[in-house]
């Protein structure tokens, strides 16, 4: 690793590994335990970490306050959601509203303790001929809509609930849209509650590996979907479909992205070292946190152009002034109803990205950097 | 008495907790990590009670004499009363 916090991110690195294994951690030196605790937060990984940090004698107390006062404020938090959670859950069984979790809500469990995996919101797949009446119930609890998408209606009550109801599991809209049509019929109901239904163990494996590559796509991810990853392959490997796992993530395109980020996830908390190509892997996912950012959206947008013939740069810069549809689409909505309003869609984005100088500036800053780090 | 509204209840990790939210959180902020016994008064206490019906209730769960449980349940439910967080 050659990125600032590199030692931060090494040690990080090996809590995670003692986290997960339940061994303690080795003494360290150099360490500067406040910059790993904002690495630590980048990731949303603090609360897995917590416990082994606080037990380190040569930890200064400044750091373990800061990693204690966070984590007791997350399980505050996450007590909070539960007790939300489980209100909405009655309010759609009374309602006789089909409903399934989702993401977190699945993966908590895999997790040592179930308080060691973060969440920021719960994510809830209802009956999509349902979403008036499960939006009238949101409402009804005080909640209020703060975004509407192609898939979700996303609802938010102070101080920190929020809840997203999905319709779908992707928007079928989107560029990257994979089906998940039998998701309710391969899924099962909750022995207790008929309108409760629990993901099929394979769609759960197949859904968070295209959740976490759309994210990645998009502007990288970071490593908790790495330790989702390994511990939901770690317990369930043998007890999976894999014909069918192989089958639907090759009609997605997703079957060497799903190969490969299994194969790294396993080398890495199972404490193998890591070869160089594998750190340079490693430190995309440290970078630009754990849902990506800009920075991460240009390497993104800069490895699709340079895997094609010719200068990347230019390419890059092209693709930038004249992108493609579905980006105006995203970025425009107004485009898909009045696609004859184009020019002006352009010229404003034009006069936008002017007016942005400062970010234009930092955005080719950050395409040098990715060369020069190709080149090295 | 009962719990204030803004008193949540919930379990994690196989514990038991109780904590403050709403306007309660500005001034009582730390999680109550609550042992078995005292999560079974919390939960009878999200509904009126009074000290005698906590006892009765807990004499039915548990085997044990009244003066024992008695005894308890005025510890807590002075713990609570110092917190402020009975209506």
């Amino acid at each position: 690793m050659d990125y600032k916090a590199k030692t931060e991110s090494e040690y990080l690195l090996h809590l995670i590994f003692c986290a997960l294994h339940g061994e303690e951690p080795q003494k360290t030196q150099g360490v500067d335990f406040c910059a790993l605790f904002e690495l630590a937060k980048e990731q949303e990984i603090y609360s897995l970490i917590n416990d082994k940090l606080q037990s380190l004698s040569f930890v200064p107390l400044e750091a373990k306050n800061l990693f204690r006062n966070q984590t007791l404020s997350e399980l505050n938090r996450t007590i909070a959601l539960g007790a939300q959670r489980n209100i909405i859950f009655s309010k759609l069984t009374e309602n006789e509203i089909k409903f399934m979790p989702l993401k977190g809500l699945v993966l908590k469990d895999y997790y040592p303790k179930e308080s060691m995996r973060q969440m920021s919101d719960n994510d809830i797949l209802i009956d999509k001929t349902k979403r008036k009446e499960a939006a009238e119930i949101m409402r009804s609890l005080d909640y209020r809509a703060f975004d509407t998408t192609q898939n979700s209606d996303d609802f938010f009550k102070k101080p920190y609930y929020t809840f997203e109801l999905h319709r779908s599991l992707f928007d079928e809209e989107s560029a990257f849209s994979p089906r998940f049509d039998s998701v309710w019929e391969n899924a099962h109901q909750d022995e207790n509650n008929p309108f409760l239904h629990h993901m099929a163990k394979d769609d759960v494996y197949i859904y968070s590996i295209c959740h976490m590559y759309k994210h990645y796509i998009k502007a990288c991810c970071g490593l908790r979907f790495l330790v989702d990853n390994y511990l939901f392959i770690s317990k369930e490997e043998e007890n999976l479909n894999w014909d069918y796992i192989n089958g639907e993530l090759e009609k997605n395109g997703l079957l060497e992205y799903e190969q490969q980020t299994k194969a790294f996830a396993k080398k890495l908390f199972s404490g193998e070292i890591l070869s160089y190509e594998d750190e340079k892997l490693l430190k995309n996912y440290i970078k630009y946190g754990l849902f990506g950012n800009r920075e991460g959206g240009i390497l993104q947008k800069y490895s699709v152009v340079s895997s094609s013939k010719g200068s990347a740069k230019i390419k890059y810069i092209l693709k930038r002034l004249f992108p493609p549809k579905s980006e105006i689409a995203y970025n425009y909505p107004i485009y898909e109803k009045k696609p004859y309003l184009l020019p002006f869609l352009m010229i404003h984005r034009f006069f936008k990205g002017i007016f942005n100088f400062k970010k234009r500036s930092a955005e080719f800053s950050s395409v040098k950097e990715i060369q020069k780090e190709n080149r090295g | 008495m009962k719990l204030k509204d803004e008193i949540v209840l919930g379990s994690i990790d196989g514990k038991d907790f109780a904590i403050a939210t709403g306007e309660l959180s500005g001034r009582f902020s730390s999680l109550i990590n609550n042992n078995k016994t005292a999560a079974f008064i919390f939960q009878l206490l999200k509904t009126e009670q009074s000290e005698d019906s906590i006892v009765r209730a807990m004499l039915e769960k548990y085997d044990v004499d009244e003066a024992t449980v008695r005894a308890d349940v005025k510890e807590v439910l002075e713990q609570l009363k110092r917190l402020d967080i009975l209506e």
